[in-house]
């Protein structure tokens, strides 16, 4: 058995588009160890959300994966029939989305929705009720077993998103994908479900892939943490290694934006300069080279190797080699 | 909820006394003085004026209207001037005929209409989808009234399948059902059409939406996630519109019992507007628009009991 919960190997997914095949993903590689939280960055369209629906398996109808392996729990989930693949979603993997307003189902009761996604139990209705009563009060709901015939709309965002983790949660799966679980919630909701997460992980021991654009919640969560750019991998290490010793020009950078990390008064935010390449027509070469301030000759027509940089954190950039 | 009720209730009298209203303004604008039609050109002058009189036509039109609402109140929707019977009995003696022809006509529509539109949203684009899409276009536009002349014409008159004029004996069930069948048809057609293209595309809006994402994460199976998590909620905006349909499918009645010589409210309203017997237009226009009415409230109030959103802000 292998250390990892997850273990996802040159994982490419393109989409066909009316302008060619976008190359969403291009050989992505990613490990989740068991009982770890792994943080995922990067900015919006650098294909978290792909690398989501790839593992659950719930892509769009016009994507395609024309290579690589996504191991959960030694089975590669890509060779799976469909209905092997759906006794794994929510039992094995859950998912928890990120704006908790819209993840619900608004016309039916919480109670219905999370004695549904019991249907597997071989477990009579009371008892299914019961458990959903159980994890209602262990994510902080008050008052839960009366609380069970509301609909989404009579609670908070906040408690939406603590309903959608102990749906998530029900099950005990062995991972948890949490997309931007925070992004919609503020800043005193954030800190609070960072910390609920993580007691629930704790107790649970199940892993987390955590994906997020706050950096700061990264670094207080997470245990490892994979930096994506452009559809690619550029980055992976421990937390600490990534963020005191960033390895990548592009890490460096989205560390320097980070509104927390800024010391100097100034009236403009610090942004990094230009876009990220278009991925019909992807250049030769490395992926961030139009816009890295230390970019060399052969940046331009090889692309980087993935190496280690130092124990157990691994680079994708020419620098730092010969 | 018993507030919203009642005032729906109250709101809907409003309505139809306005409707009432605006119809005997319109009765009365009508040319030609409905006394001399009725009793033709030979009538003396003294008869014409009895009869008026018997109408309430000599009496100013505001009179006439209070009076109306007056004895409706009682019950009392006056009485036929040619054969001397209260309207009120007239009227609901024709009633179930038109009623069922309608209930018919929908469920026929929605039978069919809604499974179509279901399909054609999760199998969009394909072969299936547009060729739905091309028929309900074409059903949709084809009025009732030719549905029914071209239906009367191939499957009773041609093939003989059902039966041509009528309703059927009464007390006899399946005589009466295949006399519906043609006029159900006729009416329920264009529907087929409309309901399959609302509820495809409210069904496509919905199943796009984060909670299907959530569902299909969550290994529910696709029968579920579409039949009881998304349809759920697809379904809302077509029971407003059949509610609000009512009228539709009364004109479209009134029209198709007229070419099936079936009994019920629209052949009533027509025959008693060609014989100018005005308190029995008055009466059926009442019934009818007050059908109407109901069946908008009932689909509001299906709506909240489906939504439990509305249901919070009535």
């Amino acid at each position: 058995m292998s250390n990892n919960v997850l273990t996802i190997r040159n994982l490419s997914v393109h989409y066909r588009t009316d302008r060619g095949e976008l190359k969403a993903m291009r050989h992505i590689n990613l490990d989740v160890p068991k009982r770890s939280i792994v943080g995922v960055v990067g900015e919006s369209g650098c294909g978290k959300s792909t690398l989501i629906s790839s593992i659950i398996r719930l892509l769009a109808t016009n994507a395609t994966i024309p290579n690589g392996s996504i191991e959960f729990e030694d089975r590669d989930l890509l060779k799976l029939s469909e209905n092997e693949m759906r006794a794994i979603r929510g039992v094995r993997i859950s998912i928890v989305f990120q704006d908790p307003m819209s993840t619900l189902n608004p016309v039916l009761s919480i109670g219905r929705q999370m004695t549904d996604i019991q249907y597997r139990d071989n477990k009579s209705q009371a008892d299914k009720v019961q458990r959903s009563v159980d994890m209602l009060e262990s994510v902080g709901i008050p008052d839960p077993a009366s609380r069970l015939g509301q609909f989404p709309h009579e609670f908070s965002g906040g408690m939406q998103q603590r309903i959608s983790i102990a749906m998530a949660l029900q099950a005990e799966p062995s991972l948890l994908i949490a997309d931007e679980p925070t992004t919609a919630l503020d800043a005193t909701l954030e800190v609070q479900i960072i910390h609920l997460l993580k007691a629930l992980q704790t107790d649970m021991g199940c892993s987390i892939l955590f994906i997020s654009h706050h950096l700061g919640v990264i670094a207080e969560l997470c245990d490892y943490v994979v930096v994506m750019y452009a559809g690619e991998v550029v980055e992976e290490g421990t937390t600490r290694d990534v963020f005191h010793h960033p390895a990548h020009p592009y890490t460096e950078r989205l560390l320097q934006c980070d509104p927390a990390s800024i010391v100097k008064k100034s009236r403009t935010l610090p942004t990094i300069p230009g876009d990220i390449p278009d991925l019909v027509t992807l250049p030769s070469g490395c992926v961030f080279k139009n816009r890295c301030e230390h970019v060399m000759e052969q940046c331009d027509t090889t692309t980087p190797d993935w190496t280690e940089h130092s124990n157990g954190h691994f680079v994708s950039c020419h620098r730092g080699r010969t | 909820m018993l507030f919203y009720v009642l005032k729906r209730v109250a709101l809907s009298v409003v309505i139809v006394m306005l409707a009432v209203t605006l119809l005997y303004c319109m009765i009365h604008m009508v040319p030609g003085d409905p006394a001399r039609i009725l009793l033709g050109p030979r009538a003396t002058p003294e008869l014409i004026a009895s009869m008026s009189a018997r109408m309430g036509l000599d009496l100013p039109l505001p009179v006439q209207i209070l009076r109306f609402f007056g004895n409706l109140f009682r019950g009392d929707l006056g009485m036929d001037v040619i054969t001397n019977r209260p309207v009120a009995d007239i009227v609901f003696g024709q009633l179930p005929y038109t009623l069922w022809l309608i209930f018919t006509a929908i469920v026929f529509a929605a039978l069919i209409g809604i499974p179509l539109g279901c399909y054609s949203a999760l199998h969009r684009n394909s072969l299936a989808d547009r060729i739905s899409g091309v028929l309900s276009v074409a059903c949709i536009t084809a009025p009732a009234f030719v549905v029914a002349l071209y239906s009367l014409l191939v499957f009773a008159v041609t093939l003989h399948w059902f039966p041509a004029v009528g309703a059927g004996e009464k007390g006899a069930f399946w005589d009466q059902v295949s006399h519906l069948v043609l006029p159900a048809f006729a009416i329920g057609l264009s529907w087929i059409g409309y309901l399959a293209r609302l509820v495809r595309a409210s069904m496509l809006e919905v199943m796009g939406e984060n909670h299907i994402r959530t569902a299909r994460a969550y290994g529910l199976a696709e029968r579920t996630v579409v039949y009881r998590y998304a349809l759920k909620l697809a379904i809302l905006p077509t029971v407003t519109v059949i509610g609000v349909g009512m009228g539709f499918l009364l004109s479209a009645a009134l029209f198709t019992e007229i070419v099936f010589a079936r009994p019920g409210i629209g052949k009533l309203i027509f025959d008693s507007i060609t014989t100018r017997n005005y308190p029995v237009v008055m009466g059926s226009v009442l019934v009818s628009t007050a059908l109407f009415v109901i069946s908008t409230t009932l689909s509001d109030l299906i709506n909240a009991w489906l939504d439990p959103r509305i249901r919070a802000s009535l």
